[in-house]
């Protein structure tokens, strides 16, 4: 007898915790007793051990289930993954003009 | 008759505003406690309901159980919709009158009356707990949630509130302010008080949530990026910028109408969060039943505050003079703060509503979660926490000394940082001690200058150690715990050798009956030949939903912690899921230092 443990049982609950469980409100599958989590987490399971990566699962999940499965938004979605960027860009440019304006004086 | 004391209470406020009430009640602070008072009262009728189980009314049916401890249906009180929004509203009053001991000026609390009684029109309008219900003697209750049942909720949504309602202080601070025009430095002093005693119950409430949801929800996480959490930190974020600011506004008489929008916003803030989980619109763990009449009522609420907030920005902005400052001052760097959490909010509220404007514009759903915030956070927080090292030491108006330390503190810091890398091989753990390194050599440093050492010292020294001291303990409990699923069969051995050298077995399961439920639970032990520690998860079954609830057992190693919970229990075999989380009891009390930091700088005013 033994536990169930297998190579990279760290990385897939770490993918696990970036699937959204689609019946239940806001949970990840890792943290979700509902058939549905526990089925896609046996299939996310041969899958990976069948040797997929966790990122190609994560492409055909999306694929199969819409880009709501993944808590990871796509990277195509310029205004979200943008904003931060901006924000630092604008942030630094503000120093950069404080800093040169006290050159001045 | 809760009924009747919300229109009482509404009529007085009526007759207070046409001055009508000046003929009955001579003095006006008199009447204003009055008003006060009665407002407190709808709420404490409402418990007195859930305590003595009155099933005329069809809030305490649908929240409690004939059979619930008194402790838990006093608590179904605050459990429900229309409950959470009664308590707002005898926050606000609360609040009201302790503020009201401070400060007469009776129109400032004109307007924090009539907040309340837009809330309470709320209330009246579309969450009315007061229906009633012809009586019936088979009726027995629903109950109260079971995953509520759990002495921090009984505390952490009325510490929250308590922190968002306090907010109510200084925005109406701030908007009597720039109504009179009236920007004396007693006014910002009482502002900074009460900002920060809404700060102490605002951390101390979402930190208790945190801890609840650790330690009730039973997957070993602390943070889950869901949306109410998100809502709970947009005003936390704006409130720790807008105490600096106001330090900033009183000593050096600058950023003034800069801290007095921040002063508005915040308090918008804590409204917009409590609209975002009432009205349903954003999907999360902490939803209730949605009425699209409830999500109108608070964006009039919102529109309403927020058009208020603009035409007194557009009255008062010739009133100000421009900003001017030092580069290298405290102010400038007070004002570097503000910039990164400001923003920080704004990454956070661009976070949580992208769901709704991709779903609504672009047509897809999309989920947001740990992977963006994380991302968004490590960009912003890392430079600021990096200021957060040097920033308190610089002196205000123009810093002339040079720190000639500075370039040591980054090297030591940078090979600190590299060490590490080299011994635990991680990358977001390196990176975590390099930017908390400085703040960590300079207060310790800091005790070899002359800066005075005054309870505020303490007080923010304790505060920015205790944020460097969180950052290590959860980035490292992140970035090395690890998680094993424990089957034990019938019929073959009970014990199970772990990751870790160690072994699990199973001693024994037993089946016992409560006053509301049924608790089964295994006897774990974890053993390392010599040293035997015992974990007893459970799973309760509740009446009378039949709920079950996975409840969590935890045993500590210094700052470690095993934290087990049941995943299966059947006839012939049990599983059981076990996480060890390294430091996640220094996590805690770091959370407690922080709150102690600022009970510090409360009490030492008094």
């Amino acid at each position: 007898m033994s536990a169930i443990s297998f190579a990279g049982v760290n990385e897939l609950s770490d993918y696990y915790k970036t699937i959204r469980c689609l019946v239940c409100e806001g949970q990840s599958i890792q943290e979700s007793d509902t058939e549905f989590a526990i089925n896609l987490k046996e299939q996310i399971q041969k899958k990976y051990n069948s040797g997929m990566t966790v990122n190609e699962i994560d492409l055909e999940l999306v694929k199969i289930y819409g880009e709501e499965i993944s808590f990871n938004p796509q990277k195509n979605h310029y205004l979200l993954w943008g904003t931060p960027l901006i924000i630092l860009f604008i942030i630094f440019i503000f120093i950069r003009n404080k800093i040169k304006f006290f050159k001045k004086i | 008759m809760g009924n009747g004391i919300v229109y009482v209470s509404l009529i007085l406020t009526v007759l207070f505003y046409v001055k009508l009430l000046k003929k009955l009640i001579r003095s006006e602070v008199l009447s204003l406690r009055i008003i006060y008072f009665i407002n407190l009262l709808p709420f404490i009728l409402l418990i007195y309901a859930f305590s003595i189980s009155d099933f005329t009314l069809l809030n305490v049916i649908e929240n409690s159980y004939i059979d619930d401890p008194l402790f838990y249906k006093v608590t179904s009180a605050w459990g429900s919709h229309e409950g959470s929004i009664l308590l707002w509203v005898f926050l606000i009053n609360l609040f009201g009158i302790f503020f009201l001991n401070k400060n007469h000026t009776v129109e400032i609390h004109k307007n924090i009356i009539f907040i309340s009684t837009l809330f309470l029109l709320y209330v009246m309008i579309s969450s009315n707990p007061f229906t009633y219900i012809e009586p019936n003697e088979e009726i027995l209750g629903l109950g109260l949630n079971p995953i509520l049942q759990h002495f921090l909720f009984v505390i952490h949504p009325p510490t929250l509130f308590l922190g968002y309602i306090g907010l109510v202080i200084p925005f109406v601070l701030s908007a009597h302010m720039l109504i009179k025009q009236d920007f004396s430095e007693k006014l910002f002093k009482e502002m900074l008080i009460w900002s920060k005693i809404s700060w102490f119950f605002l951390t101390a409430g979402i930190v208790l949530g945190s801890y609840w949801a650790y330690s009730e929800l039973g997957w070993g996480g602390w943070w889950f990026w869901d949306p109410v959490e998100n809502i709970s930190l947009i005003p936390w974020l704006l409130n720790t910028a807008l105490i600096h600011s106001l330090k900033v506004s009183i000593k050096s008489n600058q950023l003034k109408l800069w801290s007095l929008n921040l002063g508005l916003y915040c308090f918008i803030a804590s409204v917009f969060g409590t609209f975002l989980v009432r009205s349903n619109l954003i999907v999360s763990v902490h939803s209730f039943a949605t009425d699209p009449l409830r999500g109108l009522f608070l964006i009039i609420i919102i529109g309403y505050l927020l058009a208020m907030t603009v035409r007194l920005n557009i009255k008062s902005i010739s009133n100000f003079n421009e900003d001017s400052f030092n580069l290298f001052s405290k102010e400038s760097f007070l004002l570097l703060n503000n910039i990164f959490f400001i923003c920080s909010a704004l990454v956070v509220f661009i976070g949580t509503v992208y769901p709704l404007f991709s779903e609504m514009i672009l047509e897809t759903s999309v989920s947001v979660g740990a992977p963006y915030y994380n991302f968004a956070f490590n960009l912003l927080l890392a430079p600021l926490i990096l200021f957060m090292a040097f920033a308190p030491q610089i002196s205000w108006g123009k810093h002339e000394k040079k720190d000639k330390y500075l370039p040591y503190i980054l090297v030591l810091s940078l090979v600190i940082s590299l060490v590490s890398f080299y011994l635990f091989e991680n990358f977001y753990f390196a990176l975590s001690v390099f930017i908390t390194g400085p703040l960590f050599i300079k207060s310790i440093l800091v005790f070899n200058t002359n800066v005075k050492k005054n309870l505020n010292f303490y007080s923010q020294w304790l505060a920015h150690l205790s944020i460097g001291v969180f950052i290590i303990a959860a980035v490292y409990t992140e970035q090395f715990d690890y998680e094993e699923n424990l089957l034990f069969e019938k019929n073959s051995s009970n014990e199970i050798a772990l990751q870790n050298d160690k072994i699990a077995l199973i001693k024994n399961i037993k089946d016992e009956s409560f006053q509301n439920y049924q608790k089964i639970s295994v006897d774990l032990l974890i053993s390392n030949g010599q040293q035997n520690r015992q974990l007893s998860p459970s799973k309760n079954i509740y009446q009378p939903s039949g709920q079950v609830t996975n409840e969590v057992n935890t045993t500590n190693i210094l700052f470690g912690q095993y934290y087990a919970t049941i995943s299966t229990i059947e006839s012939d075999q049990v599983g059981i899921n076990l996480v060890y989380k390294p430091f996640i009891n220094l996590l805690w009390l770091s959370s407690i230092m922080l709150i102690f930091s600022i009970f510090l700088s409360i009490v030492k005013r008094k």
